[in-house]
């Protein structure tokens, strides 16, 4: 602790030093320390915007205006590549240098498009993703000004310094997933996540940079233009399929095996060699490259690459929860829960409700079932309903007084993982009468859902339903969800047959069964409402 | 003496750290409110030759364009300073630094209003990017967002005075080590150590940037 402490201020020196950020340091901080981390990978971002403003360019130092673009006064070409130009630019509004990237285009609908998404990507402000501060047309040019990063692209540092450390790996990629998440949010994809394309700033911030431009002309003339970075492309691109979320999960996976490797997972010498390896997923696994990579973070990385978009990562919040579980050995569920299955709550309650001594009384009226999206449909999930890799399920909930819902997922760890509610993710307790709830829930812009992603031999699911918040349940819910966030949360586990228990053998961590205990399940109240479930998996 | 003493607060910008010490009139800033408050106009003087170049500069990133554009800083930043040292009397010292860190506040508080102000002024709109959302961002804000910045001000608020002066002098200000020492009337390296701390506090204090 105190040797957190220590390495804590040693960072916050560096950033009043307006040194180079330590993120390996960073890294190594765990626990409360980490969140004091963040704050100051936070800060350190702070602190070199504040001090931009405080340098006023010399302007007589800037070398001489070569035009002028949208009121940026543009002065000197920074890069030059197939899709277009980067200047350095002024632009006097901010009183900051930025980084103009132009393209010429002849096309008014395109031109249009690339307005529209500049305009919407200049709303995203988020640490890891370059800031986009405007987008115009003039001259038959389109250009996207974004913040000028000072540092180096991973591509970069890979060549110069090597294959990188798993534990930096692990921090790369749980940023890039936060800035994805982001951007994936928007309704957009970024389309062209590659090492060249990440930039590891002078503070140590990773951003994911170059976009938006890349994607909207990349799809108009096939696969000449991107032919430098067809490994990143995911195989349902090379199938013809628009990008999805999932495909820039696939990038960043392939992103994180070449960090760790410095080989692609597929070298195919042309598109068809490519797709072909794709499908066979014939790529090398990571620890056999290098075997004393922790188990879990090659199986976090590899599950990104899988073929098919469902075998993937629910998302990219769901990668970044099993990276993260990834490097702490010493909470080896992590990885398991962080699969979790999500599902169930007061589940069945009208249908199997009876099959518990806890029988509702007349005035506490709840009623909830549980469903899979699945092509499309809804489909109702009754007992005994198989589950399948890749559903994506919800729970309905409507009651007919304001209800508090807490739901657990027992994994046989000490500490069960708390399913519900979800820190950041809508609607919390109480859930108010007369709607029928959806859950999980919302995160403030998209509605989730949990999706089975892995196998186990079961999951007990309780659900504590109130119709007035439970005290002591709440205590311990703030002791266990510590490592709890609305990204470890979104995550699900478990396949095979839905099943209400009926055997009174118990599997659950003593705090849970503690907490059964204490609440006085077993003599549930009017107000008070226990339900438990045990999902055997089948292994097929 | 005032003239030189101020030439040599002026250039504002990125400071040598072996650069002398140049704040203006020797004494801590705590004698000189001291002194405002018996009324002394000379120590008044002092502190806003002491602060403006400052404020000045901050204000600059905090204000929108629209009223940079207007030359209003100048006004501006002047105005809240005297508003500041007229209620100086208001001004319950919590340790050396905290001075800077209560002008900072007058000063963010009489942006805002102008903010405002600015809102309701109809030639401002055409003004207004299409970039932007619906108010006036300043570059600050432009440059990280504005939840970001909200959560900075709130964690900020909620240190000690005498450790937000010390982030802000260091951080927002740019202040050198040795300048925030004879502000604080202690060594440059005791500082650098004090500002480290803030600046963990802080970090603590702000929520981690959800993703």
């Amino acid at each position: 602790m105190t040797g957190d402490k220590h390495d804590l201020e040693r960072i916050a020196t560096g950033i009043a030093d307006d040194a180079a950020l330590d993120w390996r340091l960073l890294a190594r901080l765990d626990g409360e320390s980490a969140d004091a981390g963040e704050g100051l990978r936070e800060l350190s971002q702070l602190a070199q915007v504040f001090r931009g403003l405080q340098i006023r360019p010399e302007r007589t130092g800037h070398p001489r205006v070569q035009f002028r673009f949208a009121n940026l006064d543009v002065l000197e070409k920074i890069g030059e590549g197939a899709q277009g130009e980067v200047w350095r630019a002024y632009d006097s509004m901010l009183d900051q240098e930025v980084a103009l990237k132009l393209r010429r285009v002849d096309c008014d609908a395109l031109s249009h498009q690339f307005l529209a998404e500049g305009r919407r990507l200049a709303k995203l402000r988020h640490p890891n993703i370059v800031s986009v501060y405007g987008a115009a047309a003039e001259d038959g040019r389109v250009g996207l000004w974004t913040e000028l990063v000072r540092g180096r692209s991973l591509a970069e540092l890979l060549q110069q310094d090597g294959v990188f450390a798993a534990a930096d790996v692990v921090q790369v990629g749980i940023e890039l997933c936060r800035g994805l998440a982001a951007v994936h949010r928007l309704g957009l994809t970024h389309g062209d996540v590659k090492a060249e394309n990440v930039l590891r700033d002078v503070s140590g911030r990773i951003v994911l940079a170059d976009f938006g431009a890349a994607r909207e002309f990349e799809r108009d003339p096939g696969f000449a233009t991107v032919s430098g970075t067809r490994q990143y492309l995911a195989p349902e691109i090379l199938a013809g399929d628009n990008a999805v979320p999932a495909s820039d999960q696939y990038a960043l996976a392939v992103l994180l095996y070449r960090l760790l490797t410095g080989v692609y997972p597929y070298s195919g010498e042309d598109l068809d060699e490519l797709r072909r390896q794709q499908l066979a997923q014939a790529y090398k696994p990571l620890r056999e490259l290098r075997p004393y990579l922790p188990r879990a973070l090659a199986r976090a990385i590899e599950r990104g690459l899988a073929s098919d978009p469902n075998r993937r990562h629910a998302g990219v919040l769901v990668f970044l929860a099993a990276l993260e579980a990834s490097l702490r050995p010493w909470r080896p569920q992590a990885l398991h829960w962080a699969a979790l299955a999500a599902t169930l709550f007061v589940a069945f309650v009208a249908f199997v409700g009876m099959l518990w001594r806890a029988m509702p009384v007349a005035e506490f009226k709840l009623d909830s079932h549980f469903y899979r999206d699945a092509g499309g449909q809804r489909e109702r999930l009754g007992d005994g309903a198989p589950i399948a890799l890749g559903d994506k399920l919800r729970l309905e909930v409507a009651a007919a007084q304001p209800t508090w819902v807490y739901v657990f997922n027992d994994d046989g760890s000490p500490e069960p993982t708390v399913l519900y509610p979800l820190p950041g993710v809508t609607p919390g307790n109480p859930l108010k009468p007369g709607t029928r709830w959806q859950l999980p829930g919302h995160d403030g812009v998209t509605g989730l859902s949990w999706q089975v992603d892995s196998e186990a031999e079961r999951e007990t699911f309780v659900v504590i339903a109130s119709s007035t918040p439970l005290d002591l349940v709440e205590t311990r819910i703030a002791q266990w969800q510590r490592a709890v966030t609305p990204e470890t949360a979104l995550v699900s586990r478990g396949v095979g047959r839905l099943a209400p228990v009926s055997s009174a053998a118990s599997a659950e961590g003593t705090n849970l069964a503690g907490l059964w205990q204490r609440l006085g399940c077993d003599t549930a109240t009017a107000v008070l409402r226990c339900e438990r479930f045990v999902f055997p998996h089948s292994h097929r | 003496m005032a003239a030189s003493s101020l030439a040599r607060v002026l250039p504002f910008g990125r400071r040598d750290a072996d650069r002398p010490i140049p704040l203006p009139s020797s004494e801590p800033t705590e004698v000189l409110i001291r002194r405002v408050r018996s009324g002394e106009n000379f120590a008044r003087d002092a502190l806003m030759r002491r602060f403006l170049p400052l404020l000045r500069q901050w204000a600059h990133g905090r204000l929108p364009r629209a009223a940079r554009d207007l030359h209003e800083t100048e006004d501006l930043v002047q105005l809240a300073l005297m508003r500041a040292l007229r209620q100086i009397d208001h001004f319950e010292s919590e340790g050396p630094g905290s001075f800077l860190a209560y002008l900072r506040q007058i000063l963010l508080n009489q942006v805002r209003d102008e903010v405002r102000r600015l809102m309701r002024r109809p030639e401002s709109t055409e003004l207004d990017t299409e970039m932007a959302d619906s108010d006036l961002p300043s570059p600050v804000e432009q440059l990280v967002g504005h939840e970001r910045l909200r959560a900075y001000e709130a964690a900020l608020a909620s240190l000690p005075k005498r450790q937000q002066g010390l982030v802000v002098m260091r951080l927002e200000f740019g202040m050198s080590y040795p300048e925030i020492a004879s502000e604080v009337g202690s060594s440059p390296d005791a500082v650098r150590v004090m500002v480290a701390r803030a600046l963990v506090q802080l970090a603590g204090a702000l929520k981690p940037h959800q993703a």
